[in-house]
């Protein structure tokens, strides 16, 4: 009986580690959903919904919602790395690099657009690219992350990229 | 000359060598403008006016923006921005926050743009009437004068009337075509004080950061 029951426990045991090991990626990420606020806290109609997962976890996937308030969203992705606070809004340390494909609001002639938010002090920014002759920034501002998914709408009608 | 010498000799030569072609590398870094960029209109001409800016890299709107050398100055609702033009540094202030950037406002393009560019000027003969001004048309190759593998071209509707002030610029580069759309254009140098900015901003948190603020959606842009 005791041998028995020596063997459930090592199987249960087993189960165990097998069952935690098999855990989606997602059990370790965390999700950001939120409103780009300007640098007075008023609400652009846009925002960004992305996880931070992968070992190690600087992995960003996820998307720009309600794009120049079009009801679109624009896919997105990047790295968290440490930025030059120089280049980051009154932050400094690891940020999120996310590279958005800047559709030009449909009207054609977007130019990159790389945003870098830093969810140690809460702020973002974004450059444009200048393709190869240097960056613009673009605008900036701060976030609140509740860290669950928030309504992707507003009554603003001005998004962050048209500053 | 022993050959001990002689080694150490040639090791003092090889690290020389090796300070001044990064002190040179360095030299070049910090350069940002030469002086031969002359040739670029954006940069030696309407070097003070006021106007708003429609389009660009950024599609802006009738954004208000402001020249007077080397300093350019684009507003928004609550803040402005003051760019040096030689430097492509930017201050950003509002009313109560101030933040250093080392690349400049997008609202600056094109008259920050290409300036360590070679610069081809095509003045033609064409003439077009835009938003009533009679304006002639230039045209500007750039490439870089290092070995980017880039060329922009420019076209220019200089308005007689405004001393040959650019009010569309259309800039061609990497299969894009950004135009910038200038209104209410005034020649006039504008105010210093709107250039001024503090020698240095006081870096750290500015309001409303650590997730502190109380959100006021009423305040929605």
């Amino acid at each position: 009986m005791k041998r028995s029951t020596g063997i459930a426990f090592i199987a249960l045991a087993l189960t165990a580690v097998i069952s935690f090991a098999a855990l989606p990626a997602s059990a370790s990420s965390t999700t950001y959903d939120f409103h780009f606020l300007s640098t007075g806290g008023g609400e652009y109609c846009d925002g960004i919904f992305f996880y931070n997962y992968g070992s190690p976890k600087t992995l960003v996937d996820g998307y720009h919602w309600n794009t120049f308030c079009a009801g679109t969203n624009a896919n997105v992705n990047g790295f968290k790395a440490s930025v030059a606070a120089n280049y980051q809004y009154a932050a400094t340390g690891a940020a999120f690099l996310i590279s958005d494909p800047d559709s030009g609001n449909g009207a054609g002639g977007g130019t990159g657009v790389m945003w870098l938010i830093n969810p140690t002090y809460h702020t973002w920014n974004f450059y444009y690219s200048g393709g190869g002759a240097g960056e613009y920034v673009g605008n900036e501002g701060i976030f609140v992350n509740g860290e669950a998914l928030v309504t992707h709408g507003s009554k603003s009608t001005k998004s962050a990229q048209s500053r | 000359m022993s050959s001990y010498t002689l080694h150490w000799a040639l090791l003092s030569g090889i690290v020389a060598l090796a300070v001044c072609v990064q002190a040179e590398t360095r030299g070049k870094e910090i350069s940002k403008h030469a002086p031969e960029d002359a040739q670029n209109p954006l940069v030696v001409e309407f070097k003070t006016f006021s106007a708003n800016v429609t389009g660009g890299i950024a599609r802006d709107h009738d954004r208000k923006v402001y020249r007077s050398g080397k300093w350019m100055r684009v507003d928004f609702e609550d803040s402005y921005r003051v760019n040096d033009l030689d430097t492509l540094q930017m201050w950003s202030i509002g009313a109560s926050r101030c933040v250093e950037f080392t690349r400049p406002d997008a609202g600056t393009y094109p008259f920050s743009a290409y300036h360590d560019f070679k610069v081809e000027r095509a003045a033609s003969q064409e003439q077009e009437t835009v938003d009533g001004h009679v304006c002639r048309i230039e045209t500007l190759t750039l490439t870089p004068k290092d070995d980017r593998p880039i060329v922009a071209r420019m076209k220019l509707w200089e308005a007689e009337d405004l001393d040959g002030f650019p009010i569309r610029i259309d800039v061609e580069e990497g299969g894009q075509t950004f135009t910038s759309r200038y209104t209410n254009v005034s020649l006039e140098a504008p105010d210093p004080k709107l250039f001024e900015h503090p020698a240095k901003c006081t870096p750290g948190l500015q309001p409303g950061q650590k997730g502190v603020l109380k959100l006021d959606k009423s305040a929605a842009q």
